[in-house]
């Protein structure tokens, strides 16, 4: 005789209670935010949304502005190139104490770095160009130091992981030898692992080009000061441009690391 | 320059992921290599070559018994001694340690890393140095032409050549090689044993190296050890080894696993006779 | 010392051949970030300009100790509290745009494709909505949020709406994805066999990838906590716009309790989101 499958839906299965535990999380968000979405969503507001969208589909286009917004675009980009790349670097550098080369390795520094990479990741781009520009004043800079801290983080965890699921096949034949570890890292490791670091950074790249659009917003230069400038000011026209140079930057960033990714894998 | 006097005493040695209750990798093992000998280890799978390689290459403790490196004990060296003894040693395994995009002179020059300082080490990732030796050691194994690609676009074959070939610009006194023929053709085999033979004579170092192909072992090797299941079953010069005494080696070995997978035994020998015997020979 | 020793290899086949492309490489690298650094104003010295530092020095000192009076931590508890739940209802909104769009733009369920080709209005319509999940994940949610507070006000609207938009298109994205690589065969069975579009949705396409549909939306959910957070920078309520506050008036305690906080709250999302995927497998 087979018994009957017993049903999901009973008190003692945690997927019922995961289930509940969601259903009171949505309905307690929405009731204690109060969001009037009635009043948000009405046809008043949504006709007002429209005109909004509406005045967005004539953008600026006179030279003098095109210009301007070209070279917002270039310092937008340059932020999110320089940011990339300052993050590799670092990334790699903190990577390596992060990381056991070998089982048994005492790697001593690995909880001390790991934490730090921790932190560098888990505040977003915006907050740390908040904190930077404390320091740093308004401008490309505080943007572009946010970029690198932040991705520090995200590449430095990459890369530590990598480098600790690289194949131990050539590091082992070094150490027989008595090579140091720098060197073992240098000739067999980094070698072998290379490609895909790169493949995480040009993909990361791919990110940092939308955050370095938005960094601006609060003061980090680029597009993105400028388009709060303009939105503050209802001029829709120009922020129809802006918006619209925002979107090809990006078009243009995901074509040049997808290609990049391809030359590297051949 | 002459090779190092290997010597191991009653030495067991596990896997690093076995339990205790497990049988040992290698039981009991004692055995000693003169200086500037060559030897070869032929076996079943299993039998535990690759464990007497890492032991010999202290790249692995044993539980009981001792290493000796010319008069002294491995494990008992500090650790500054003991990466002074590692320069001496040579590891080829047996899946070549290439990374894919190096290019052949780096992964060749690699193997000098012990004999350079770390100026040089530094240089030679910028600009290959010594170009001319590792022409020279790639042309022993027909390989001059590829000094300059990539690993990952050779073949099979010449991976593992330039694997070997690595241990022409090591600074060592004892070469250890894992399965150096497994990926060559007949020819190529017959000429990679000569040439490791020859340079290992040149050079004085001692060589120790795993083979599954039999009749190269007991042809060029004046030594050879037979190993199964952790244990030495015979240690004689390569021409007094029998068919017979093969067969008792990989037979067994076959019965017990009731595979039907023939081991790779050369044709000069008899058809494998199937005997019921428990232990070795 | 010499670096590159081109004198000594007269012979032009010992040279590096990968070394003038490599230097040639290196130049354009060092054209292109020339200009780039100048853009983005690099000049990392102004830390140390006297004004800059003063205030950073102040603002860096007043961290410790960050700000624990019992009014100010209920203000951070309950925007924290405000920022998961603009998280969780835009994830929710995003999930109820998302379901439909997947149903039109998935293959999976493609009735017309069942006889070879799909035919050409499918097809078209498959491809348009497919675009505006593209238009709908291009625009990055802070935009999303910029316009929405200028159109419905400050408050945490506008942060739910630019989420739900945002993540609508990356939800869509993501389970298009999971349903194409999934298994199609048991989807086309029933439809082959005359089931509705809607019935092989719910009897096998969605049981077949639930897990991986979850998990991602589970995940999703967790980065919607750190969009939040960012979003309350230009105004769309919670912790971050409380952060934001804190920061114009250059008062360092309370901005070190908000982020410490804030590492709390991720990491608790993070540890949430975990558990409750390992529970759902």
């Amino acid at each position: 005789m087979s018994t009957r499958p017993r049903h999901w839906l009973r008190l003692d299965s945690s997927v019922f209670w995961v289930l509940v535990g969601t259903i009171a999380l949505i309905v307690l968000s929405f009731w204690s935010l109060d969001l009037q979405l009635a009043r948000v969503l009405s046809l008043e507001s949504l006709a007002r949304m429209g005109k909004f969208f509406g005045e967005l589909l004539s953008p600026n286009l006179e030279p003098v502005f095109l210009s301007k917004l070209l070279r917002a675009s270039l310092e937008t980009l340059a932020m999110s190139a320089v940011g990339t790349l300052l993050a590799t670097i670092f990334g790699l550098l903190l990577a390596v104490p992060a990381s056991r080369s070998y089982a048994g390795d005492p790697a001593r520094w690995r909880f001390l770095t790991r934490l730090v990479l921790n932190a560098l990741r888990a505040i977003p781009e915006l907050v740390w160009a908040a904190l930077l520009l404390i320091s740093a004043g308004l401008g490309p800079f505080a943007g572009t130091l946010a970029l690198a801290l932040h991705t520090t983080g995200v590449l430095g965890r990459l890369f530590a992981e990598s480098i600790e699921n690289a194949p131990q096949n050539a590091a082992v034949a070094l150490r027989v030898q008595g090579v140091g570890e720098g060197r073992v890292f240098l000739y067999a490791t980094l070698p072998t692992v290379c490609p895909q670091l790169m493949s995480y950074a040009l993909y990361r790249w791919e990110n940092n080009i939308r955050a370095a659009a938005v960094l601006g917003v609060v003061g980090g230069g680029g597009l993105g000061q400028m388009l709060s400038f303009h939105m503050g000011l209802f001029q829709m026209q120009e922020t129809s441009s802006i918006l619209a140079a925002m979107i090809l930057l990006v078009i243009l960033v995901d074509t040049l690391s997808y290609f990049a990714r391809r030359l590297l894998s051949r | 320059m002459s090779g190092l006097r290997v010597e191991l005493n009653g030495v067991t040695a596990r896997h690093p992921a076995a339990t205790a209750q497990s049988s040992p990798a290698l039981d009991a093992l004692t055995l000693s290599i003169e200086p500037g000998e060559h030897v070869a280890v032929i076996g079943p799978s299993g039998a535990g070559k690759t464990t007497l390689l890492q032991l010999l290459g202290a790249a692995l403790r044993p539980s009981q018994g001792a290493v000796t490196l010319d008069q002294q004990s491995v494990w008992t060296l500090s650790t500054r001694q003991l990466q002074r003894q590692r320069g001496r040693l040579f590891y080829a395994p047996q899946s070549p340690p290439l990374p894919p995009r190096q290019r052949v002179v780096v992964s060749l020059l690699a193997a000098k890393l012990p004999a350079l300082s770390l100026w040089r080490s530094l240089q030679n990732l910028i600009y290959p140095q010594h170009v001319d030796e590792v022409v020279k050691a790639l042309a022993q194994f027909d390989l001059q032409e590829k000094i300059w690609e990539r690993v990952d676009r050779l073949s099979g074959g010449e991976r593992q050549r330039v694997g070997l070939a690595r241990a022409l610009l090591a600074p060592a006194r004892l070469w250890l090689i894992d399965e150096p023929l497994s990926a060559l053709d007949p020819t190529r085999a017959r000429q990679a044993i000569a040439t490791l033979l020859r340079e290992a004579r040149a050079k004085g170092v001692t060589l120790l190296t795993t083979l599954h192909q039999v009749n190269l072992a007991t042809a060029e090797f004046p030594r050879v050890l037979g190993l199964r299941e952790g244990k030495l079953v015979f240690d004689l010069p390569g021409h007094e080894v029998t068919s017979e005494r093969l067969a008792h080696l990989y037979a067994q070995f076959e019965y017990e696993l009731a595979q039907v997978e023939a081991p790779v035994v050369s044709e000069e020998l008899p058809p494998a006779k199937r005997e019921v015997r428990v232990g070795c020979a | 010392m010499r670096l590159i020793p081109m004198a000594r290899f007269k012979d032009p086949s010992l040279r590096d051949p990968a070394w003038s492309r490599r230097v040639f490489w290196f130049v354009v690298a060092c054209v292109i970030l020339w200009p780039a650094l100048v853009s983005t104003e690099f000049r990392p010295w102004v830390f140390f300009e006297a004004q800059n530092l003063k205030v950073t020095t102040h603002f860096l000192a007043e961290f410790f100790p960050p700000a624990l009076n019992p009014e100010f931590l209920e203000l951070v508890a309950r925007e924290a509290w405000r920022t998961v739940a603009i998280a969780t209802a835009g994830t929710f909104l995003a999930l109820l745009f998302a379901i439909p769009l997947t149903l039109l733009s998935t293959t999976v369920l493609s009735v017309s494709s069942l006889s070879g080709r799909m035919r050409a209005l499918p097809f078209v319509v498959r491809q348009l909505i497919r675009w505006l999940l593209i238009l709908l994940r291009s625009v990055p949610e802070l935009i999303w949020a910029l316009v929405f507070v200028r159109v419905v006000g400050l408050g945490p609207a506008a942060g739910v709406l630019a989420i739900a938009l945002t993540y609508a298109g990356m939800l869509g994205k993501v389970y298009g994805e999971i349903l194409e690589s999934g298994e199609r065969e048991p989807a086309t069975a029933l439809l082959r066999n005359g089931a509705g579009r809607i019935q092989t949705f719910f009897f096998s396409v969605l049981p077949g990838n639930a897990t991986e549909l979850t998990s991602y939306t589970i995940y999703r959910w967790e980065c919607a906590i750190r969009a939040s957070t960012v979003l309350g920078f230009v105004g769309a309520g919670g912790l971050g716009q409380q952060m934001d506050n804190s920061m114009r008036m250059f008062n360092g305690s309370e901005v070190a309790t908000m982020l410490i906080v804030f590492i709390l709250l991720v990491g608790l999302a993070d540890l949430l989101s975990t558990w409750m995927r390992r529970a759902l497998q």
